[in-house]
């Protein structure tokens, strides 16, 4: 029997950290929508970027998000967990500057090479949103 | 360059997949947790042990289910797949599809299954997502 068990908060944190790519969850008038994402975790909020569109639609009709990474060595041996949070744009130059490097690091072939200046600019020009996460509450569950 | 795809290359990614991310609602509030399951065609179907995400279904039974075929950051498929949630009641309709399901994961991946060879697990919920709507974005 495969036995299945609750993560403690360090197992947890570990995976959003480990991780770079996750589905987000959002919902608006009881609907919802998952997508796949790229995100960064610095140990205490999750961000992620995207265009906007439909993602941004909802996030803008419902903060409330549902942010899902999983590890899945094979059938039997896994880890998953849920961050549930609010996510805020984020406005500021200084923290968009330093979102976007932290996605950046963790996804080096995602981005191009950014530097302040560049950064303003091409969020600008390519309509793009970053978005903070700070979880009110993570989950997770594993394989024993 | 990402390019929608068309029904039938949706239809096919979502047949060819066993690991879907589940998307639902609960009290308002999205919930996404990985699921196996098997589709043929109009249906989706999957099991679960009670908890969380079947409270929130039977409570609000409009769901997606996501699935994505990602070789690297440049070439990515996914789909989107908008449906409800029906609960299999019926036994024989019940039992047909919990065979096709643990003969299709004898070892059971990321839900809450605990259920095979177990006397004492509580009696596994049988659902089916009727399929409405597929969309899909492909990269590569």
């Amino acid at each position: 029997m495969l036995e299945v068990k609750e993560m403690s908060r360090g197992e947890m944190t570990a995976l959003l950290l480990r991780g770079t790519f996750g589905h987000l969850g959002c919902s608006r008038d009881g609907h919802p929508y998952v997508v796949p994402m790229n995100y960064a975790y610095d140990s205490e909020c999750l961000y992620f970027f995207t265009t906007e569109g439909t993602k941004t639609e909802y996030i803008g009709a419902n903060h409330e998000v549902c942010f899902q990474v999983e590890e899945i060595a094979d059938p039997a041996r896994w880890e998953s967990v849920m961050v549930f949070g609010r996510a805020e744009r984020v406005a500021h130059a200084d923290d968009l500057e330093r979102a976007m490097r932290l996605i950046a690091e963790r996804n080096p072939t995602l981005t191009p090479a950014l530097n302040r200046t560049k950064i303003g600019a091409w969020t600008r020009l390519s309509n793009i949103v970053v978005y903070r996460v700070r979880p009110h509450s993570i989950h997770g569950r594993k394989t024993a | 360059m990402i390019k929608r795809m068309s029904a039938d290359e949706a239809r096919a990614l979502l047949r060819s997949q066993r690991l879907a991310r589940l998307g639902c609602v609960s009290e308002g509030d999205p919930y996404v947790v990985p699921v196996n399951y098997v589709f043929d065609g109009e249906n989706a179907f999957s099991h679960s042990l009670p908890g969380r995400k079947i409270e929130a279904m039977r409570a609000n039974p409009r769901v997606c289910l996501q699935v994505d075929e990602v070789r690297d950051q440049f070439r990515w498929k996914s789909v989107l797949a908008f449906g409800t949630f029906e609960e299999l009641t019926d036994p024989d309709e019940h039992a047909r599809a919990l065979n096709l399901l643990l003969s299709l994961f004898p070892r059971l991946t990321p839900v809450e299954s605990l259920i095979a060879e177990d006397a004492n697990a509580p009696a596994p919920i049988v659902y089916r997502i009727r399929v409405e709507r597929l969309t899909g974005i492909r990269e590569g």
